[in-house]
Formats: C-alpha cells, sequence, structure tokens
C-alpha cells in the first residue's frame, strides 16, 4: 500500500514539475521574444534620423509630418516594452513613417536619389523583421497563456513573474479600415 | 524579360513546336538516331554475348569453381555489362548537348552541365546543406545551369543514400533522398539555417521548432531554424500560404525548402526519372525534347508558385 501510494505521488510529483518547468519556460520565451521586437524597433529608432535627414534636403514643405514622426518616436522609445502604450505608440509612427515614404513620391529628385532608395530599402527590411518579431512574440504569448491558464499549470501562474504588462500586438484599427482605392488612382 | 512559363508550355505542345524542331534540327535528329541505334545495338551484342558467355561457363565448370571465384565472375559480367551502356550515355549526352541547348533557350539560358567535372563542387554543396537526412553516398544525374527571370538557377537530379552494414554483416542501402535540387540566390538577406519539411524529423543541430500561425500550414510543414525572428521574416503568411496552394496542386511530389548559403534550396522528392532520354525511343521522335522542356518547367513553376522570382519581400 505504502509503495503504491510513494509511486503515485512520485508521478504526480513529475507531472507537476514538468508543468512547473514549462510555464518558466513560456514565460522566458515570451521575455525573449518581447526583446527581440526591442532590438528590431532599436533599428528602426537608429535608422528614422537617418531618412529624415535625407528627406528633410528635398522635401521642404513636411515639416509637420517631421515634428510628428520626432515626436512619436520619443514617446514610443520611451514607453515600457510588451505593453499597450507601446504597441499604439508604435503603431502611430509606423503609420508617419508609412505616410512619408508615400510623399517620397511627390519628390521626383529625392525618389531617385540613391541614399534615399538604400534607405527605404533598408527601412523596409527593418519592418520586415518588426513583424517577424511580432509573430514571434504573439506565438510566444499564446503558448504562455495556455500553459498558465490550464490546469495544473494555472497552479505555476505566479512562477512566470509578472505577465499582466504582455498584451497582444494588434494593428491599429485604421489599417484595418477598407482601402478607397479611388483616392490613389 | 520575364518568361510566361504557361505560354512556354502550350508553344512546346502546340503542333508548331513539332513542325519547328523538325525543321530546326532534322539533320541533327538523323545523325543522332544513326548513334542511337549503334549504342543499342553495341549494348544488346555485347550484353547477349556476355550472358551466354557467363552461363555456358557456369554450366560446364560451375561446380568446380569456389565461391570465390563465382563472385569474381558475377561482378566482372557486371562489369562488362556496365560496359556495353558506355556508347549509351554517350548518345544521350549528346543528345542533351546538340538539340537541347536551343530549345532550352525556350525557357531561359539554359544548359546541361558535365557532372564529371563538376562533381566534387556540387557533393560540397549538397553537403553542406541541412535539407537532408543522413546519408553518406551522392549519385549526381543531370545538372543545369542557367538563368530564369533575371535569377541564376542551378537543378541537379541527385539521389543520396545512407550505406550500412547490418548486424548480419549483411550490406543494406536505404535511400534517403531521390529527386531534384533546385538552389537559386536568396532575395532576402538572412544568417542563419531555416527548413520547411513535410516530415516531423529533426534533420539539422541546433534547430528550434518554429510554430507558426497557419493551421492549414502546420498540418502539412514543419518548420526548424537557428533564429525564430529569422524564420518569421522568411516564411511570411503570405510565402505559407504559397506552400500550401503549391501543396494542394502539387504536380512534382512533396517539396522541403531550406533557406541557408544565402540561397534558397527546394528539394523535390520524386522517384521520376527526370530530363531522361529514353533510348527506346528514336532521336527524331520530338516527344524526346518536349519531355525534358516540361521536366524544366515543372521545376521552374516551383519558383513561380511561390514568387522566389519577385523582390516583394513577402
Amino acid at each position: 500500500m505504502i509503495i503504491a501510494i510513494s509511486v503515485v505521488a512520485f508521478i504526480l510529483a513529475i507531472i507537476l514539475y514538468s508543468c512547473y518547468v514549462s510555464v518558466v519556460k513560456n514565460a522566458n520565451t515570451a521575455r525573449e521574444a518581447l526583446s527581440g521586437i526591442d532590438v528590431q524597433l532599436r533599428k528602426r529608432y537608429d535608422l528614422i534620423p537617418n531618412v529624415l535627414t535625407i528627406a528633410k534636403k528635398f522635401m521642404e514643405h513636411e515639416n509637420d509630418l517631421f515634428e510628428k514622426i520626432v515626436m512619436l518616436r520619443t514617446q514610443a522609445h520611451n514607453c515600457k516594452s510588451g505593453t499597450k502604450e507601446k504597441f499604439e505608440a508604435e503603431s502611430q509612427l509606423d503609420t508617419q513613417m508609412k505616410s512619408l515614404m508615400v510623399n517620397v513620391e511627390n519628390y521626383p529628385q529625392l525618389k531617385s536619389d540613391e541614399t534615399m532608395l538604400q534607405a527605404m530599402r533598408t527601412y523596409n527590411e527593418v519592418e520586415e523583421n518588426i513583424s517577424a518579431a511580432r509573430r514571434f512574440y504573439n506565438s510566444a504569448l499564446t503558448q504562455l497563456r495556455n500553459s498558465i491558464q490550464i490546469f495544473p499549470g494555472s497552479l505555476f501562474a505566479s512562477c512566470a513573474g509578472d505577465t499582466s504588462d504582455f498584451s497582444y500586438f494588434e494593428t491599429d484599427p485604421a489599417s484595418k479600415a477598407p482601402i478607397d482605392a479611388s483616392k490613389y488612382l | 524579360m520575364s518568361k510566361d512559363l504557361n505560354k512556354v508550355q502550350n508553344k512546346v505542345f502546340s503542333s508548331e513546336f513539332k513542325s519547328f524542331c523538325k525543321k530546326q534540327f532534322s539533320k541533327d535528329m538523323k545523325s543522332l538516331e544513326e548513334e542511337r541505334k549503334k549504342a543499342l545495338l553495341f549494348a544488346l551484342a555485347i550484353s547477349l554475348g556476355i550472358t551466354i558467355g557467363f552461363l555456358s561457363v557456369f554450366f560446364l565448370f560451375g561446380e568446380y569453381a569456389s565461391s570465390d571465384m563465382k563472385n569474381g565472375m558475377l561482378a566482372s559480367y557486371v562489369f562488362f555489362v556496365a560496359f556495353s551502356w558506355i556508347p549509351i550515355n554517350k548518345y544521350k549526352k549528346k543528345s542533351k548537348n546538340t538539340i537541347m541547348p536551343k530549345l532550352l533557350a525556350f525557357v531561359g539560358d539554359f544548359q546541361f552541365v558535365d557532372t564529371y567535372n563538376k562533381r566534387s563542387s556540387i557533393v560540397n554543396y549538397v553537403n553542406s546543406l541541412s535539407l537532408f537526412g543522413k546519408y553518406n553516398s551522392i549519385d549526381i544525374d543531370d545538372v543545369l545551369e542557367g538563368t530564369y527571370n533575371n535569377i541564376n538557377v542551378s537543378i541537379a537530379e541527385i539521389c543520396l543514400k545512407d550505406k550500412y552494414t547490418n548486424s548480419d554483416n549483411e550490406k543494406r542501402e536505404s535511400i534517403v533522398f531521390d529527386g531534384v535540387l533546385l538552389s537559386f540566390k536568396s532575395f532576402k538577406k538572412f544568417k542563419t539555417r531555416t527548413v520547411v519539411k513535410s516530415e516531423h524529423i529533426k534533420i539539422f543541430k541546433n534547430a528550434k521548432q518554429v510554430n507558426l500561425e497557419d493551421p492549414d500550414f502546420e498540418k502539412i510543414y514543419d518548420v526548424e531554424s537557428e533564429d525564430q525572428i529569422e524564420a518569421r521574416y522568411l516564411v511570411t503568411p503570405a510565402f505559407m500560404n504559397r506552400m500550401v496552394e503549391y501543396s494542394r496542386s502539387n504536380k512534382t511530389g512533396k517539396i522541403t525548402v531550406s533557406f541557408e548559403n544565402e540561397n534558397v534550396n527546394i528539394a523535390v522528392h520524386s522517384t521520376k526519372n527526370w530530363f531522361d532520354v529514353p533510348i527506346l525511343k528514336p532521336a527524331t521522335d520530338v516527344s524526346i525534347y518536349k519531355g525534358i522542356l516540361f521536366d524544366l518547367i515543372l521545376i521552374l513553376k516551383i519558383i513561380d508558385a511561390l514568387k522566389m522570382d519577385q523582390n516583394i519581400g513577402m
């Protein structure tokens, strides 16, 4: 009888321990994914001043847009990573940068400038990397949430550390709105 | 200028193609046909002669011969039969090097490469890839190189085997991969290795499973990478969608894709004999050349289907 109880207790201990390990691992992966986004965003922060410096030479009537981008860059940079505020600021910065790229079309000299072209290519590459990092983060966060919300992993939710600040990256409502093609034709 | 493979395919299967071939290559075809007949006759004569010779020796002296002698005779028989195939291989090679370069121009500036001279570089390249499981022998059949829609493409028909000796000391081999390896430079830059495969086996060290968002894609493929972010940078939702679409309309066999050595490498798993010149068909039969062109079109269509020839960032 004692042996049977010991065996059951031992198996139970192993199950609980593997749940604990999985929760801690998932929490660390989510943090790693979050820092992955920060690394990519850092690249974007570094690139924005370069893009603006080149653009300013040719785009004399876009000072409002430049100021807005600089302000949003500072705001996004100062927000705590993984928070909704940070994602919102990033999303707004992204929208403004996109409108800058669209406005470049109105300046033929700038459009054909080799340094600007290179900067735009690099910017697009960084954007693709940011999007990849966000997808990794969302996937890691789903795994973490599943592991701490489903029993018996929920018993170890506190071992994952403070996860209240983790939120999914979602696109801003403006980008979900239907596009009026006639504006561009 | 970009090529529309569907248009090329329609052209190849039109009646004009046959008359075009007959008109352009009638002289080459006739001389090849002469060579084919000679090669076939030579192979048949040698094989038949050697078979009759060896069978007679076996019947007359078989009971006096030791097992070592019998094995030696069998080995020399195989050697002579293989020798009789030399003219056939020569004919196949000549056929690919005289008529095919002009016909391959329909698709791009492709040409068959001498596999004997290029063997070591191909072997080194295949060995550097993480696409395949464990193997210790590489057979290289046809190799084509050329440009398609401004991308330099290499196509190699290879067979990878794992040769081993089992516990009963018997030599065995298992085929690890049989098919076509397609390689070309990637538009996207990457530093680590990422493999998209349809088997759920781990094939390279330091690789981690990448869980992706598309459930349809996840059902068919498995992604392994050394870098989770880079894997998602390469395997975008649009790319996953294209992979699923390709898998559904599969015309070649299942595919495995790897991003490494700055290249995209696509392994097409298929036991079909690609780019083959059948010895029993007359060299004047246009369907031989159609078949080779069609094989090339099928392979290049993978690039089109996955939109690998466009720098669209997706």
